[in-house]
């Protein structure tokens, strides 16, 4: 039977339970992304081409993921010009490349494993260091940013060599509206969907 | 085909084009144009198609048929041996960037990798807690405060800046090999390690390469961007010491430090 004592020392506790320390975070994210990359090598490591594995690794991302998060990160400035109905055309296609640039760069990781070297914080994020080690190719070093925004851990962004891939793709886009005439979100959409287009020809033949 | 070069000849100062900066109205763009800080992107866009042109049928089969020929252990050990040639001048921006733990770690890496790793054969040092890390004189310019300058796309040396442009300059006449005079001995191989360096590294990068031409809407703007990022990471890297260089035996039991 607890004391009153007792009960008046778990309320401390009770309350540190209800935001996950910094700490708890960290090894939360390492787990995290141990977890995702498990599930990725057993999509990626079994027989067949990868592009029946497309289903699979959607769902990965789905999951693991925050799509929407980086789909608004890369269009930068341009998200506040942009209609409602622009906005959700765009995190379309931002979400249908993203599972296609994905699966298409995990086909070379066949048979790969990966090691998890340290975790620590990223402005707000978590930053898992990992090395990854591919039968046949140099061994290659990715940072996992792992986010807390939605309460869960989620990916928001992959770092390789410095170089991070939300920001990359900020880059890209703001090229191509910069170049069909400044403002204009309409000619980054149908650059997506001419591309995409084409990425789903060139798969599929 | 001769004439063709010829033209090109001739339209390259009218291509040193600018672009035409947003108007002061526009604050968020104009700030987005400062940041690109590519004024010359009319004529950097040129260079960067005549460049894609050019590599098509020289630098990319050469690089297929070396991948092809060559196992990946073999390209890694050819790699080895060029990076452990360029160890000298690494060493000397090392010092100019006055990191005695890089430089440390540097004339270490010689030393046992030319030595027990073969003349630079087996990376040996790697294992012994001497990891290798990039130093050049672009990057020594970046530690004394000098800015990089607008970004600029060259025929042969790519993505680059005028800082790295002149880091690049300096660092092949300070190679030592240079100094060894001008025999016929020497100028073969000099020209032997910058051809099998390129396309050692073109080999290596050729995946990556093709990922960004096949994925990105603007593959310009995209290996831009690309460029600035590792050159900064690699610049901020240089500035704080990381990776920390203790050897693997420096911290081995009974005595271990705690962390």
């Amino acid at each position: 039977m607890p004391t009153r004592r007792s009960l008046l020392f778990s309320v401390p506790f009770l309350l540190a339970a209800s935001r996950v320390p910094a700490a708890d975070e960290a090894t939360e994210a390492a787990q995290f992304v141990k977890q995702t990359g498990d599930a990725i090598r057993q999509v990626v490591d079994q027989p067949g081409p990868m592009s029946d594995k497309r289903g699979a690794l959607a769902q990965i991302v789905d999951q693991a993921v925050d799509v929407d998060g980086i789909g608004r990160f890369a269009l930068g400035r341009f998200w506040n010009v942009a209609t409602p109905a622009q906005r959700q055309a765009y995190l379309s296609l931002f979400h249908q490349f993203l599972v296609f640039n994905v699966t298409g760069r995990l086909g070379q990781y066949k048979g790969a494993t990966f090691t998890i070297d340290r975790t620590e914080p990223m402005n707000g994020d978590m930053a898992v260091s990992t090395t990854i080690h591919t039968p046949g190719q140099p061994t290659a070093n990715m940072q996992w940013i792992v986010g807390f925004a939605s309460g869960r851990p989620q990916i928001v962004d992959l770092v390789a060599e410095g170089t991070s891939m939300r920001v990359t793709q900020r880059s890209d886009y703001a090229s191509v509206i910069t170049r069909n005439g400044g403002e204009d979100v309409q000619a980054l959409i149908d650059a997506m969907r001419a591309q995409l287009t084409r990425l789903q020809g060139g798969s599929n033949g | 085909m001769r004439f063709d070069i010829l033209l090109f000849a001739l339209a390259l100062p009218a291509l040193a084009a600018c672009a035409t900066p947003p108007p002061a109205s526009q604050p968020e763009a104009l700030a987005a144009y400062r940041e690109t800080n590519d004024p010359l992107e009319p004529t950097n866009r040129v260079l960067y198609e005549v460049s894609n042109d050019v590599a098509a049928v020289t630098l990319t089969p050469a690089a297929h048929a070396y991948r092809w020929a060559l196992p990946e252990g073999v390209r890694g050990s050819i790699s080895n041996v060029l990076s452990n040639l360029g160890s000298p001048v690494r060493f000397g921006n090392d010092v100019l960037q006055t990191s005695p733990r890089r430089a440390g770690d540097t004339l270490m890496r010689f030393l046992i990798n030319s030595t027990i790793g073969l003349g630079g054969i087996f990376d040996v040092a790697d294992g012994w807690g001497y990891p290798a890390h990039p130093s050049d004189f672009g990057m020594t310019l970046a530690v004394w405060g000098v800015p990089p300058g607008p970004y600029l796309f060259l025929p042969l040396l790519g993505p680059t800046d005028p800082r790295d442009t002149f880091g690049f300059a300096a660092d092949t006449v300070a190679n030592p090999v240079e100094a060894m005079g001008n025999g016929p001995g020497i100028i073969v191989f000099n020209w032997l390690t910058l051809g099998t360096t390129t396309i050692s590294d073109y080999a290596q990068n050729l995946p990556a390469i093709n990922e960004v031409k096949r994925t990105a809407l603007d593959p310009y703007a995209t290996f831009r961007s690309l460029y600035r990022q590792h050159r900064q990471a690699q610049i901020a890297a240089a500035k704080t010491g990381r990776p920390a260089t203790i050897p693997v035996w420096f911290s081995l039991p009974p005595k271990q430090p705690s962390e």
